[in-house]
């Protein structure tokens, strides 16, 4: 039998079973299903809270919630000015940041491989960051921008949604099948990563160094002031993906059989690309380019409980904050300066991701 | 009423697949579509359920135009039974089941829905895997699944996709026996494309046999599955007999290469026959 950490069972109902047993039997395996991810989202909590207390200025798991507790209730209860401004100001926005972005790239990761049939698709297969590096670039190197004040985040935004703009524009002139999406995605960035790298050919140091940093993603540039537009394009392009796993469960037995089901392939396929892509662009503009939880996180939902995207959704959403969110501690645990996030991703997640593999005695996919 | 199919045209540019197709399915019956290879089985079966859009003609259900019945509708009058499951990532079998419940509900499954869902695995007999993942499980249980997934869409029509293929003879007997039983407990019209003859013999209440684009043959066994509509249709000679009063049909050896096969092909498949492997073996079914 396949093994499905939670809910996973080694027994089923047995043959001749009534009704009310197979439902039982089903409903008990759903009932794992959700504690195994309350439980996750147990160890979010207190893994953000131990990543908020790291620092040169430590402090401890329960000071770092009393501090956030106190500042929502303002309900004084010893907390110093100082222990307020390191929580509150500088390390909540950067951990929000890394939450927001981990539960966005899941989730549209996750909304992709089901969309698309392909365990390899993620949101970058559509060529989302090599448009926003070359966004990102043209505005580092050329001081070419779009948005005026908003410079990088606007040029990577904008640019990042071009690859997906190209693919919906095939999609209506010619009847696109999910692989040729991906094709189409693949020959995109391949053009838009030639662009970049002739850009910064051109480049000085300081402009390279600086592109560079921005093409690996950081979460150093969290702040209040990027969260709200970064968890507005992330809760509306999420809660539209929760809304559309109905679908997504009837696409993945192949596009015939869901239009039987009355599902329009094209236009949910379509819409949700859109989706997809706008959720990756909105991250990716204000951290930069973060491989791999996209990919990934999904994968590690899936292992822990099922395909079924009803539960699939959420459960990536919850692995891919608690890489994203892991990833960072781990940065700032073996290195003197926080590392960006995007190497520590692709470092930590792709071991992990390989050993999961080896661990199955089934495939999951 | 069933379906009634009237001067159905398709086709893909300059190819016309099925040319001025006109008859009547009946209601709460297994019918057969048989035809060699390519005809249009299939076709016909994706143009019952808008899979395919028409050039011409019009096909209606109990007197509806179906051409007027939005997808979502036709969800609950129609299921499908395809030839293959595509999906890549897997799912249990009793979510794969569940599946056929989407036309009818929200986004959330109901304790009626699981139960509908759950009845439907007793009666295909797979309530041992319903806790399983769809990929553990073999060809057979595949198709019972898959055939239990598509009841739980409660429809007036069930359409299956070749559902004998890849199976052995005791599951095609055993997939064709349930569908019958299926068609006389729920009342509901079974439209199956299949390959075998004889299986199709024993089990069908109606045959229409397609050749060349058209309604080759339309009736009962006895009516469609004679000597001359097999050799004219499939271009093999047959003997056919009787068995539990079906016509049963013994393909022969021979002749068929005349008609079908080039003179080259046929030079070197005479050779292959020749050879001590296949020496007289049929190469049409497994009829011995």
């Amino acid at each position: 039998m396949k093994k499905i950490l939670f809910g996973g069972k080694e027994s089923g109902p047995e043959l001749g079973s009534d009704s009310d047993t197979i439902v039982a039997f089903y409903e008990h395996g759903r009932a794992k299903k959700v504690l195994g991810l309350l439980f996750f989202i147990a160890i979010l909590v207190v893994i953000s809270g131990y990543a908020m207390g790291m620092g040169s200025y430590s402090i401890s798991l329960t000071e770092v919630y009393g501090v956030i507790w106190e500042h929502l209730t303002h309900m004084s209860d010893g907390i110093t000015s100082l222990d307020m401004r390191v929580v509150w100001d500088a390390r909540l926005p950067r951990l929000l940041t890394a939450l927001v972005a981990g539960i966005g790239l899941a989730a549209a990761g996750a909304c992709m491989q089901s969309m698309l049939k392909n365990p390899l698709a993620d949101p970058y297969t559509t060529g989302i960051s090599s448009g926003a590096s070359f966004g990102a670039t043209i505005a580092i190197v050329l001081g070419i921008t779009i948005g005026g004040s908003g410079g990088i985040v606007v040029n990577a935004f904008v640019f990042s949604l071009i690859p997906t703009a190209v693919i919906l524009l095939l999609s209506t002139l010619k009847k696109s099948s999910p692989t040729t999406m991906i094709l189409a995605g693949i020959s995109v960035m391949y053009v838009f990563n030639a662009l970049t790298s002739w850009l910064m050919l051109t480049a000085d140091e300081t402009q390279m160094a600086a592109a560079y940093e921005w093409t690996i993603g950081t979460l150093n540039k969290g702040s209040w002031t990027t969260l709200p537009a970064m968890f507005a394009v992330t809760a509306a392009g999420s809660l539209a993906i929760l809304f559309s796993t109905k679908y997504l469960n009837a696409m993945n037995a192949g596009d015939d059989f869901a239009k039987t089901l009355g599902v329009n392939v094209n236009k949910i396929r379509i819409t949700l690309l859109g989706v997809v892509s706008v959720v990756a662009a909105g991250i990716v503009s204000f951290t930069g380019v973060i491989g791999f939880v996209g990919l990934v996180a999904p994968h590690m939902a899936r292992i822990l409980i099922g395909s079924d995207n009803k539960l699939l959704i959420p459960g990536s959403m919850i692995c891919g904050a608690i890489m994203m969110v892991g990833c960072d501690i781990i940065s700032k645990l073996f290195t003197t300066s926080a590392l960006p996030i995007g190497i520590i991703t692709s470092l930590i997640g792709g071991p992990i991701f390989l050993i999961l593999i080896m661990r199955q005695r089934k495939e999951a996919w | 009423m069933g379906i009634e199919i009237e001067h159905l045209h398709f086709g893909y540019s300059e190819k016309e697949i099925l040319n001025d197709i006109s008859l009547t399915i009946d209601e709460g019956k297994l019918t057969c579509i048989l035809g060699p290879n390519g005809v249009g089985k299939s076709t016909l079966m994706y143009c019952i359920n808008k899979l395919q859009k028409l050039n011409s003609g019009r096909i209606s259900y109990d007197g509806v135009d179906l051409a007027t019945v939005k997808m979502k509708d036709m969800a609950k009058l129609f299921s499908f039974v395809p030839h293959a499951e595509e999906d890549v990532f897997s799912m249990s079998v009793m979510d794969t089941v569940l599946m056929g419940r989407h036309p009818h509900s929200g986004f959330s499954m109901t304790k009626e829905d699981l139960k509908i869902a759950a009845d439907n695995i007793r009666l295909l007999g797979v309530e041992d895997l319903s806790m399983r993942s769809f990929d553990e499980l073999s060809a057979g249980q595949h198709q019972r699944v898959m055939i239990a997934r598509g009841l739980t869409q409660e429809p007036k029509v069930l359409m299956l996709d070749e559902p004998t293929a890849n199976l052995d003879v005791k599951y095609q007997m055993l997939v064709m026996k349930m569908l019958r039983d299926i068609t006389r407990l729920k009342g509901i019209t079974v439209l199956i494309i299949c390959h075998d003859l004889n299986v199709t013999s024993m089990f069908a209440d109606d045959i229409i046999l397609l050749y060349g684009g058209k309604v080759f043959a339309h009736g009962t066994s006895e009516e469609v599955l004679t000597e001359s509509n097999v050799e004219t249709v499939y271009g093999v000679k047959c003997k056919v007999s009787e068995i539990q009063g079906r016509p049963h049909i013994a393909l022969l050896d021979g002749d068929y290469l005349e008609t079908h096969i080039s003179a080259s092909s046929k030079d070197s498949i005479e050779d292959a026959l020749e050879s001590e492997e296949l020496k007289g073996q049929s190469l049409v079914t497994g009829d011995e």
